[in-house]
């Protein structure tokens, strides 16, 4: 179509649908990668789909816990060992955004609170996409693509072992950077109140990170522009008043539970105990990362926004280096997202060296191109995109055997969980919902080797200890469960006697020890101690009829 | 004054309604082995607490930001808000189960008592 002065409009609008299809696509095509194959193209499953870790279930069973209660006044007492009365101290916002999704969908929390995490990696990485886009809508096109490389190798386990809570609140900090480039929108401090207060009752240290992201906004501001911009002030102050009045409740929450517990001490770690990324692991974008910050540095007037967020970003997030320790770890799994600005304005900016005029078009091609680059495993010098299939830890029998223990046997009911495979993720236990012990697997293999049955066992109470077991003395002051309890409590010879109910796996990986569960079943089957009352091709659930008393012949075989 | 916003409402309310049916679409191409009935109901519900919400809550902000922009803060910013007030509902003692139709509604109504008193102020 020629351009005329008649079919300007006309082209105008082709030109934006265009970049709206492009955006559509795109999250869709973002959608598909990171949950497509994962969720085995379905979105209700009969069981945890493809959990991977201990903390994934952590955060199933609590927004699980939630839905019950209707609220989340309360911790479930089969997550806090036993104990009743805890209050509930985790940030909050995706637990119940999961559980609200859940009740209108009909949908399965283990379904709504992982399918959640990927849908606001999407709509983070499309924040992006408009942060950037303020100072360049090419570049923007452009540097979207290497979003997709949240889903390369070690970043990928950010989903799939659990850590949403900081995945959703790095999309809110996605949020935030809108904010700031936003700054001259009336009232724009309502935008930076509820998206500061969101990350922060999602997962708290990316709203430490927003701060300090804010200071160096506020300070590079000040130097760049040679002023100090009084609405700048204006819209942090107030946007930081209302941001206190909406998490007073929590904020008294998180100062006497969380703080105490995970004080900040400084501490240099080069490597962390889950997979991450290295700047490394970017390849050659690592160096186009380089010459974009060069770059973008040299027109830091009009790239001001996108740059000093990436800057922020890349430092904070080689925070490990000087402290933030493992946070600086999490925050990488947005990486990809959060420095995607750097290597699309290299690769415009070089190209524009050679192309004078530049159009729209092409930055569609690179970035088709840029995709396909990350899609096709064989382009050398690229991360690539990494598909996960797997069903995860989890199984239909175990999930049945679980979900006969939440039906059938009353409340206050306490299980013993003698060894199984994927027990050693022990948040999976909470799927009972029920108190919980299990065997530890050293003192088991030693009885087995001993050729010994025993009555007591090494035995562990898995729960989420990380804020104490906390309950209320008065609003301001809280006692510990946790520290309270005697010597021993968590870890320690048990008598086995003293459940309600044993769980024994009929099948494991290392055959003799399933054998060995087998034969301690058929022994308190023998003297009538228990019976029977659930049993698949996978497990076997059995009441103790003898609570307390002689239930096993300690004997060796 | 309340004339102009609904009718730029019901203008963009198409958009809205055609990116219900390419949200829709999208879904059944990744989730294919999902009946639609199923995908459905998932998007009408991310529809109802997040997009539409999202949407009244951004109208005050239409004629600075552009339809593509509001829409997806506003998922953000619903999901934001939902997601705090849903936790202090339920401190209170309201049910999680009744949120659903009790947050996004009160977006709704805010976000479009604000558009219509900002046009009546600047007109």
């Amino acid at each position: 179509m020629l351009f005329t002065q008649e079919n300007q409009n006309q082209v105008v609008k082709i030109k934006l649908d265009f970049e709206k299809i492009f955006l559509i696509i795109f999250f869709g095509l973002f959608l598909y990668l990171e949950s497509g194959f994962l969720f085995d193209n379905r979105l209700q499953h009969d069981y945890p789909y493809a959990y991977l870790a201990s903390d994934a279930f952590q955060h199933q069973t609590r927004a699980e816990s939630i839905k019950d209660a209707g609220n989340y006044k309360n911790e479930a007492s089969y997550i806090v060992f036993g104990f009743n009365g805890a209050i509930g101290y985790y940030p909050p916002v995706l637990y119940d955004l999961s559980v609200i999704l859940s009740d209108l969908a009909g949908l399965e929390i283990y379904d709504t609170v992982y399918f959640l995490v990927f849908f606001f990696a999407a709509i983070g990485t499309l924040m992006m996409y408009f942060v950037i886009r303020q100072f360049n809508r090419n570049v923007a096109i452009i540097a979207i693509p290497i979003s997709l490389l949240v889903f390369s190798n070690g970043l990928y386990t950010g989903f799939t072992w659990g850590h949403w809570p900081a995945i959703v609140s790095q999309a809110f900090l996605v949020c935030i950077f809108w904010c700031t480039s936003k700054i001259d929108l009336e009232k724009s401090y309502l935008f930076l109140a509820v998206f500061m207060s969101a990350s922060f009752m999602t997962h708290t240290s990316e709203v430490l990170f927003a701060a300090i992201y804010l200071i160096i906004f506020f300070i590079a501001y000040s130097i760049i522009f040679r002023k100090i911009d009084l609405k700048l002030i204006k819209n942090f102050v107030i946007g930081g008043i209302i941001c206190l009045i909406i998490l007073f409740y929590y904020l008294v929450i998180f100062k006497y539970v969380w703080l105490p517990r995970q004080a900040y001490e400084f501490a240099v770690q080069k490597m962390w105990d889950n997979p991450t990324m290295y700047l490394s692991d970017f390849k050659i974008f690592f160096l186009l990362m380089i010459a974009g910050i060069a770059i973008a540095l040299f027109y830091i007037k009009k790239s001001f926004v996108p740059a000093v967020m990436a800057l922020s970003m890349l430092i904070i997030g080689s925070g490990n280096y000087f402290g933030f320790r493992e946070k600086a770890f999490q925050l990488r799994f947005f990486w990809p997202v959060l420095l995607c600005f750097f290597i699309g304005f290299a690769i415009y900016w070089l190209l524009k060296l050679i192309i004078k005029e530049w159009k729209p078009v092409y930055s569609f091609i690179l970035s088709i191109i840029i995709i396909l680059a990350i899609l096709v495993n064989s382009v050398p010098f690229v991360p690539h995109y990494n598909p996960i299939k797997t069903n995860g830890i989890m199984d239909p029998y175990h999930w049945e055997m679980f979900r006969w223990i939440e039906k059938n046997t009353a409340k206050e009911s306490n299980v013993y969980f003698f060894y199984g495979d994927i027990y050693s993720q022990d948040a999976v236990l909470r799927s009972a919902k029920r108190t919980h012990s299990q065997v530890i697997p050293e003192d088991y293999v030693d009885a087995l080797s001993k050729r010994e049955i025993r009555r007591f066992y090494d035995t562990e109470s898995p729960g989420d200890h990380g804020g104490g077991v906390p309950y209320r003395t008065s609003f301001f002051s809280f006692g510990s469960r946790l520290e309270e309890a005697p010597p021993g409590f968590l870890h320690g010879k048990r008598d086995i006697c003293n459940y309600d109910y044993y769980v024994f796996d009929k099948i494991s990986g290392q055959p003799v020890l399933a054998q060995y569960n087998l034969l301690i079943a058929s022994e308190l089957q023998k003297n009538g101690s228990a019976t029977v009352v659930f049993e698949n091709p996978t497990a076997v659930i059995m009441k103790n009829n003898k609570k307390g008393e002689d239930c096993i012949e300690q004997r060796s075989f | 004054m309340n004339k102009e916003v609904f009718n730029s409402t019901k203008e963009e309310s198409k958009y809205i309604g055609i990116l219900f049916i390419v949200g829709l679409v999208i879904f059944k191409i990744i989730y294919f082995k999902e009946s639609l009935a199923v995908l459905l109901k998932i998007a009408a519900s991310l529809f109802w607490l997040f997009v539409i919400p999202g949407y009244f809550a951004m109208l005050y902000w239409k004629n600075k930001l552009e339809f593509a922009e509001r829409f997806v803060v506003g998922i953000a910013l619903s999901a934001a808000l939902i997601g705090i007030f849903s936790y202090y509902l339920g401190l209170i003692g309201l049910n999680m189960k009744y949120h659903a139709f009790i947050l996004p509604p009160v977006i709704i109504i805010i976000g479009l008592v604000a558009a219509i008193r900002k046009k009546a102020s600047s007109s």
